[in-house]
């Protein structure tokens, strides 16, 4: 195959590609968990509420999870670590509260979260600090022999001054079709 | 046995329609017991209309499809063929392949090709175009930025093959080609075209491929070169004197054509300084040197030639592998209980033992004798096991240099890891090495000097003994080819194979 650089603006990339990226137009409406693959388009964007993060989250986690490193136990141990200024939020934790903002709860076309990709926490999340997510459908790879086709996500989870303090591809299975139709069938 | 079918007049399978040459061609022989199998002739084919065929039919029609369509396309040929699997074993058993090596050539051909399938669609997306990489910012503010991608080039894959695998070698090449939206031009050699031929009448038979996506010349390719463009890609398995030729040919020099080569190597296999006799991993390296100087009576592109020991143990490793040799005299490939076939012809084995004369000048025969021919097998090109010696190693110039295409290797002594590497070096760049310790330091070491001169190397020890794929298989998912001498190429290697 020929191997060709392209350059444009993202939008006319992600029309070459199929694939959206940062740049390129995001349209925002219906939350993009309710649309099926017939209705979901490249670019379907949600932009999540915010929610600020504390110490006793922070703590619960630890204790739920058992990961109780320093980091994120101990201030004075914190501050002596070369990236932190604090006690820092879990990355663990920033993941899973991304999720509470984005998901959808109702069963719907999203079947199922097959994975992510290319997980990178970015900067320090301190105890006050308020985490926000915009969701962005980045690719949809229906298959040729099943009802459903994997789509992923590009995940951005932003703190209140507008610093990533996360970003990932989120991976799903979701349904071809989803309608009174297709639960009738169930 | 392989009394059976009357001689077969091959034709190619041109523009879509089955062509004769216009001469009767070159005879075939069986290469056990020198029966007329076929001849072989494709003068009179018009070489640059196949290959417009190829660009204006095959191509559009690979192009609309999308990697997971192409995938699926690949699937149902894979199991298509596999479901005549035996009819293939019948004619494999001529050019001298007993069941197991058949197996290789066969089933690990249809295997590669379903490996490809499945790998096409879990690995690529289903679209018509690859994305490749990560975007590119090129703007503060995200207005501006690259992506690359990859496209199927709007040419034909001419594949020029070896002798060897008459099955492995056509569906290993096109199984990615395909894959990758190309079409396909398939040139066997002539020795076993008769099976390969089969192979694509099978899959012609079955339809599953569109128009133009695969077409089979049966005999020479005449000007074919002539005629090849940018757009196409040309591959070649062979003699580096021959992919030499055809590598610095006019129209590929001209076009710049991609030109993929794979040629002669001299593939070492390194006994660890720390695997003296009475270790598993001394009886894993001899039963290894044995298995590969025997599986298709040698004749593998990945066949060990130079048996690497340390200098203490050589006499140990010398006896334990005249002792496995002396198991192994070669019968009618298609009789119960023969471990190992002829040679694919006896022209073939003239070669052959005008090479180990070349090499005896630096070493001397320990086992075997080239002459010798088994009691009532006249007719075939049999030959025993031949295992040289050359006690000055960093001077036995041919045995770094010359590739004796037969069940032949040449036992080498060598003192330290350096010296080692130094010697696999020699061969001026192979496809495969292995190396036999339970060392972690020799593996470090014996692994940093012979990777820049190998596309693949193996370790062996007790760990991995039941498990290890060997010396000498290629395997879909990892690279086939290797720097210099041995080609420069890189075939299979899972997706790599279909980008590049």
């Amino acid at each position: 195959m020929q191997r060709t650089a392209v350059q444009g603006a993202p939008g006319l990339l992600s029309a070459v590609t199929g694939r959206w990226s940062e740049g390129a137009p995001a349209q925002t409406g219906t939350h993009p968990f309710r649309k099926s693959l017939a209705e979901l388009r490249i670019g379907d964007q949600l932009v999540t509420a915010a929610r600020p993060v504390t110490q006793e989250d922070v703590e619960h986690f630890a204790h739920f999870t058992g990961d109780t490193f320093y980091a994120h136990m101990d201030s004075d141990a914190a501050r002596a670590n070369p990236f932190f200024d604090d006690r820092v939020a879990h990355g663990y934790l920033i993941a899973s509260f991304a999720a509470g903002l984005f998901v959808d709860p109702a069963p719907g076309p999203v079947l199922a979260n097959y994975g992510v990709d290319h997980m990178r926490f970015l900067a320090p999340v301190y105890f006050g600090d308020t985490l926000q997510v915009r969701l962005t459908c980045k690719e949809i790879n229906p298959r040729a022999n099943a009802d459903h086709g994997e789509v992923r996500w590009d995940c951005q989870v932003t703190k209140q001054d507008g610093t990533v303090a996360a970003q990932y591809d989120v991976l799903t299975m979701v349904a071809k079709t989803w309608g009174q139709a297709a639960q009738a069938a169930e | 046995m392989t009394m059976n079918a009357a001689p077969r007049r091959l034709e190619s399978l041109i523009c879509g329609r089955w062509t004769p040459g216009e001469r009767q061609g070159v005879p075939l022989l069986d290469a056990a017991t020198g029966a007329l199998v076929a001849h072989i002739d494709a003068s009179g084919i018009d070489m640059g209309a196949a290959l417009d065929w190829g660009r204006r039919t095959g191509g559009p029609a690979l192009r609309a499809m999308s990697f997971h369509d192409r995938a699926a396309m690949l699937k149902a040929l894979g199991l298509a063929l596999m479901a005549r699997k035996e009819e293939f074993y019948t004619e494999s058993y001529r050019t001298g392949a007993t069941r197991a090596d058949g197996w290789v050539d066969i089933e690990g051909g249809i295997g590669t090709m379903l490996t490809y399938a499945s790998k096409g669609r879990r690995e690529l997306p289903n679209t018509r175009l690859l994305t490749d990489g990560d975007l590119e910012p090129l703007s503060k503010d995200h207005s501006f930025s690259a992506q690359h991608i990859l496209t199927p080039l709007q040419g034909v894959a001419v594949h020029i093959n070896a002798h060897n695998f008459p099955v492995w070698g056509v569906l290993e090449k096109i199984a990615p080609a395909l894959l990758a939206g190309m079409p396909c031009i398939v040139k066997p050699a002539s020795q076993t075209a008769y099976l390969t031929e089969l192979v694509v009448r099978a899959t012609n038979d079955t339809g599953i491929l569109p128009a133009g996506a695969l077409q089979l010349i049966c005999g020479s390719v005449g000007d074919l070169l002539d005629h090849v463009t940018g757009q196409d890609v040309v591959t070649f398995t062979g003699s580096a004197w021959t992919g030499r030729t055809l590598r610095s040919h006019k129209a590929i020099v001209e076009n710049s054509t991609r030109f993929t080569m794979e040629a002669d190597s001299l593939n070492a296999s390194i006994l660890g300084p720390d695997a003296g006799p009475g270790t598993p991993e001394f009886d894993l390296f001899v039963r290894e040197v044995a298995r590969e100087m025997t599986s298709k009576a040698g004749q593998k592109c990945t066949a060990i030639r130079r048996v690497m020991v340390p200098a203490a143990h050589i006499d140990a490793v010398q006896d334990a592998l005249a002792l496995r040799l002396a198991g192994a005299t070669p019968g009618l490939p298609a009789a119960e209980g023969t471990r190992m076939g002829p040679l694919a012809s006896l022209d073939q084995r003239e070669e052959v033992r005008a090479r180990i004369r070349e090499l005896q000048a630096v070493a001397h025969i320990v086992a075997g004798d080239p002459d010798a021919v088994p009691e009532g097998l006249e007719g075939g090109a049999f030959m025993a096991p031949v295992l040289l010696r050359a006690d000055d190693p960093m001077n036995a110039v041919a045995v770094h240099d010359c590739e004796a295409f037969g069940p032949v290797a040449t036992l080498l002594p060598y003192d330290g890891v350096d010296q080692a590497v130094a010697l696999a070096a020699m061969g001026k760049g192979s496809l495969v090495s292995s190396v036999f310790t339970d060392d972690a330091r020799v593996a470090e070491e014996m692994v940093l000097g012979l990777a820049p001169f190998h596309g693949r190397v193996m370790i062996g020890n007790r760990v991995s003994a039941k498990s290890s794929t060997g010396h000498g298989s290629p395997l879909a998912g990892l690279v086939h080819g290797g720097p210099g001498r041995a080609g420069g190429g890189e075939e299979l290697g899972g997706m790599r194979g279909v980008k590049h």
